[in-house]
């Protein structure tokens, strides 16, 4: 293999799988283990990681997306190499910087100080290279007098800041984030968002694995989604978090089809003259229900990216008869710029009035909105949910 | 399939360039220890000087544990103690250097022999220390040092490949086995006590006798517990003024690098599985 340049990540065929887990600590399950193992019968195993490809060139952000227990980790791990493939191969070129579990490898018993010199060390750094950054990093940390203090008494968000502008700051060639985002205050994940996109910019290839779409769309330039240890999907990342968003609201139809009183027996959704559902237009929404029990009580629709969180709700409240009723809809300027969209429904009276019939959150049906594409944020921004917002400018 | 062939030169190569690391770890090893204890650094003079006495009360009196020659018995021992210390703290901290070393080896990909190294540092720097409280029983008892203890550096260098092997390949083992977490602590005092207790020779006439194993077994026992020699010559050279004994210290040699060999041969032939299975 040619040699590349520093930052490059490539993987080939990776297949990984672990042992399946013994049950008990106990003698007798070696034993019995044993007596299986003599009989033929050889160790059980789970993959993680089936036939992954991919290939990363210096500077760009490549996010990983998928539910619990997909591989995204593992996949992280080999990248970083500390774990290896069961087959296949990982190269990545270069220095490696990992934040793959808050705190980790910060250690408590040191001060903030040696915690810095120590991490750096392990990634490959001199002392005096250390030195160089060192104020960049307290500064980044927000930590100040606190340096010199051993890191089991700060709290949550110092060590979290230290952690993640340890690794942020000493320029690795290839940095891998672990859904460490999360922990941290607003205003303290805008930064290191931004920190990330520049450390991006400086030539940095990033690996980011998070549940937060929209953090993935504002960081990444392309994604792979894994799911049950294949690669469902793997390219643009708005492209492929679209499609994630889509299969979480299809998830969420098969999970909860269980009876509560009150179904919804069709729905059907159109745009202004009949069909086409378009950006600033009309959107008409027929509902049909039937109750078991008629109450007084309020009907929600939502409208979102697959997801349980909408981007926008609204609301009828009525009395409404028992059986079956008609619920027509009607929606001015439609908010949405061009996407698939899912709309969630709920209906239940108020608590402590009587009736028990309900109809819990969950997605009615979807649709497609043809309109203009949603503006991209600056780099390092992201953006809670899509809304077309129509603007005049002037420039003078 | 794929198949882990480490490459022993490419990482002892690499090991050699990202040598820092092993000060780092064990200056942070160091510095974690002593942090929250009132007596900080004197613990590493006290427990020497606790371990010593234990032994001289228990056993002080019992013929056959002394080299004799006119050695006060207390000196004979810290001085066997101390040769041992060097490998013996080596191994009962590297035992679980991996183990507990989870989350820094998830962050980067760094030679992993740095951590069973840090720990042969460290237990070298303990060993250090408790050279003080032996210069205070050299005042306390009168007796000093022979001109032979230049030979020291000798027995060291023989000791740290031993202490060096036996660390990778319990580290490495007890990774997958954690069996071996509760055997050691078990095993490694009684054969502190055979090691240091029952000289390899015995001062008779001027001369030195050998005691304890004779024959074949006598090569053999130096070859699989190379610190009986070590042991045995550390104290003849620095209390008796002999120079090496090289009947012994050969087989010593032979068995100490053996160790390193296999110990490391071990360590990189797991060195796949740390990460799953710490």
């Amino acid at each position: 293999m040619p040699t590349l340049p520093k930052g490059t990540v490539h993987a080939e065929h990776v297949w990984k799988r672990f042992r399946e887990d013994r049950t008990l600590p106990l003698f007798q399950d070696q034993v019995r283990l044993f007596a299986r193992w003599v009989r033929g019968h050889r160790r059980d195993f789970r993959w993680v990681l089936r036939d992954v490809n991919l290939h990363v060139e210096p500077g760009q952000a490549y996010g990983l997306i998928g539910v619990n227990g997909s591989g995204k980790s593992t996949l992280l791990k080999m990248i970083c190499q500390t774990t290896f493939p069961s087959a296949g191969a990982v190269t990545s070129v270069g220095r490696i910087g990992a934040l793959l579990e808050v705190r980790s490898g910060i250690q408590p018993d040191l001060s903030g100080r040696q915690n810095v010199y120590l991490y750096g060390n392990i990634l490959g750094l001199s002392r005096s290279e250390i030195a160089a950054r060192f104020d960049d990093i307290i500064d980044f940390a927000e930590i100040g007098d606190a340096v010199d203090r051993q890191v089991k008494f700060y709290s949550t968000g110092m060590a979290i800041r230290l952690g993640f502008a340890i690794a942020a700051f000493l320029e690795p060639d290839v940095l891998l984030v672990d859904e460490v985002l999360a922990v941290g205050d607003a205003r303290f994940q805008q930064k290191c968002l931004e920190r990330i996109s520049q450390v991006v910019a400086n030539g940095t290839t990033l690996f980011y694995v998070s549940h937060d779409l929209p953090t993935v769309e504002a960081v990444c330039d392309r994604t792979m989604w894994l799911a049950d240890s294949y690669v469902r999907a793997d390219g643009p990342a708005r492209d492929v978090v679209a499609l994630y968003r889509a299969s979480v609201g299809e998830a969420a139809v098969l999970t909860t089809e269980q009876d509560t009183g009150i179904r919804v027996l069709k729905i059907e959704i159109t745009g202004a003259d009949g069909n086409q559902i378009r950006s600033g237009e009309d959107l008409n929404v027929r509902i049909v229900v039937e109750s078991e029990e008629a109450m007084f009580g309020a009907f929600h629709i939502g409208v979102s990216q697959g997801t349980a969180m909408p981007v926008f709700v609204i609301r009828y409240a009525s009395s409404f008869p028992e059986g079956q009723f008609e619920l027509r809809c009607r929606l001015h300027n439609l908010p949405l710029p061009k996407g698939r969209y899912s709309v969630w429904g709920a209906m239940r009276a108020p608590r402590g009035t009587g009736p028990k019939a309900t109809l819990p959150w969950q997605p009615l049906a979807s649709f497609e909105a043809f309109g203009p594409h949603v503006i991209k944020a600056p780099s390092g921004v992201m953006v809670l949910s899509p809304v077309y917002v129509p603007a005049d400018w002037e420039l003078s | 399939m794929y198949r882990h062939k480490p490459d022993m030169w490419g990482s002892a190569r690499e090991l050699l360039r990202r040598g820092e690391v092993i000060y780092t770890l064990a200056e942070r090893d160091i510095r974690a220890q002593y942090k929250q204890a009132v007596l900080g650094i004197a613990w590493a003079l006290l427990i020497p000087l606790v371990n010593l006495l234990m032994l001289t009360v228990l056993v002080g009196h019992v013929k056959g544990f002394s080299v004799g020659g006119g050695v006060p018995v207390i000196l004979s021992m810290y001085v066997g103690l101390l040769a041992w210390g060097l490998a013996g703290g080596a191994i009962g901290g590297g035992a679980n250097s991996l183990v507990s070393n989870k989350a820094l080896m998830a962050k980067s990909h760094f030679p992993r022999e740095c951590f069973p190294l840090s720990q042969v540092l460290e237990s070298a720097f303990s060993s250090l220390l408790a050279l003080v409280p032996m210069i205070i029983l050299f005042f306390v008892t009168g007796y000093g040092p022979r001109l032979a203890s230049i030979w020291t550096p000798l027995y060291i260098a023989i000791e740290i490949p031993f202490a060096v092997g036996l660390v990778f390949f319990v580290s490495a083992v007890v990774v997958q086995m954690r069996d071996l977490q509760q055997i050691i602590p078990i095993f490694m005092p009684l054969i502190m006590l055979v090691t240091v207790l029952k000289p390899l020779y015995v001062y008779q006439n001027g001369t030195l006798q050998p005691a304890f194993v004779h024959g074949w077994l006598r090569t053999f026992y130096c070859i699989i517990n190379p610190m009986a020699p070590v042991v045995a010559n550390t104290r003849d050279s620095v209390l008796l003024g002999f120079g090496p004994q090289w009947s012994i210290l050969a087989p010593a040699v032979f068995g100490s690098f053996g160790i390193l060999v296999i110990g490391y041969v071990v360590f990189k032939k797991l060195e796949v599985n740390f990460a799953d299975l710490t």
